[in-house]
């Protein structure tokens, strides 16, 4: 142990952050790539729900590794909270809005499946 | 229901003591006239008279985030890997979902979870049905088996 312990536990905490903050920008790219990709509107969203529930997830967790305990980690964690109840709600209202006002599914889909009890 | 003002208050307080770490007694007194006034406003919008345990939601709520944090994960590298598929293998349709939570923040909180896990987009919610658009035919199986709905811990 001595004093080397702390000098190797600091590095892999580093490790982990830099693994997060790759794994969590390339999801934010992945995510982007697909409102691209995607045919219309309510399946655009899905693709953005990845960036904003999985990219921005690993990369604020990537940062509170660095952050330590203390007040920027709170911070950090509200950020994230307000983000999770924030996200569905917009998305929700897009999609709903865009239903309402009969924007069609691409390519047709089939609506109203079985709803068992 | 004393009970519940008090112990919201308290939290409140606590709340803003973590945010701000400042000991000083003008930010001390801020800090408690703040909480009671967010509590005075939430009394009077009757936001105390339901019946949710918050004590009870201390230990199970965390817990079933913890569960959905899992099923965003799984269900978000599924959409990944299908976005950055050459054949980009979707087969989007509206399914509707049976919900059985009597009160609004148990079905506003089924609806949020739906929301948020990638593959599924709650639409409309009423009273027995959401309307759902489900990105493949496997998230849609899965939100019919009922397994996120038995975890939520609200009525």
């Amino acid at each position: 142990m001595g004093n080397r312990a702390p000098h190797q536990v600091a590095k892999m905490v580093d490790v982990i952050t830099w693994v997060m903050l790759v794994l969590g920008s390339g999801l934010v790219l992945v995510g982007g790539i697909g409102i691209l990709r995607m045919p219309d509107v309510y399946t655009r969203l899905h693709a953005g729900g990845i960036t904003d529930t999985l990219g921005a997830g690993l990369i604020l967790v990537g940062l509170m590794t660095q952050s330590g305990w203390g007040g920027a980690t709170i911070k950090l964690c509200l950020i994230l909270a307000f983000l999770f109840f924030t996200n569905p709600t917009a998305s929700h209202l897009l999609a709903r809005t865009a239903l309402k006002f009969g924007v069609k599914p691409q390519p047709e889909s089939k609506k109203g499946s079985s709803s068992k009890v | 229901m004393l009970l519940r003002i008090c112990s919201v208050i308290l939290i409140l307080f606590a709340f803003w003591l973590m945010l701000s770490g400042q000991f000083s007694i003008l930010l001390l007194t801020l800090g408690g006239f703040s909480a009671l006034l967010s509590v005075a406003i939430s009394a009077q919008m009757r936001l105390f008279h339901g019946k949710t345990q918050l004590a009870k939601l201390v230990w199970s709520l965390p817990k079933y985030w913890l569960w959905l944090s899992v099923q965003i994960a799984k269900c978000g590298l599924d959409v990944a890997l299908r976005i950055v598929h050459p054949k980009l293998p979707i087969e989007p349709s509206f399914i509707k979902i049976p919900v059985s939570k009597s009160s609004g923040l148990g079905r506003t909180t089924y609806a949020n979870s739906i929301t948020l896990t990638p593959g599924t987009l709650a639409i409309k919610i009423d009273e027995e049905n959401i309307l759902v658009h489900t990105l493949t035919k496997a998230a849609g199986t899965d939100l019919m088996s009922g397994e996120m709905h038995r975890k939520i811990p609200l009525e």
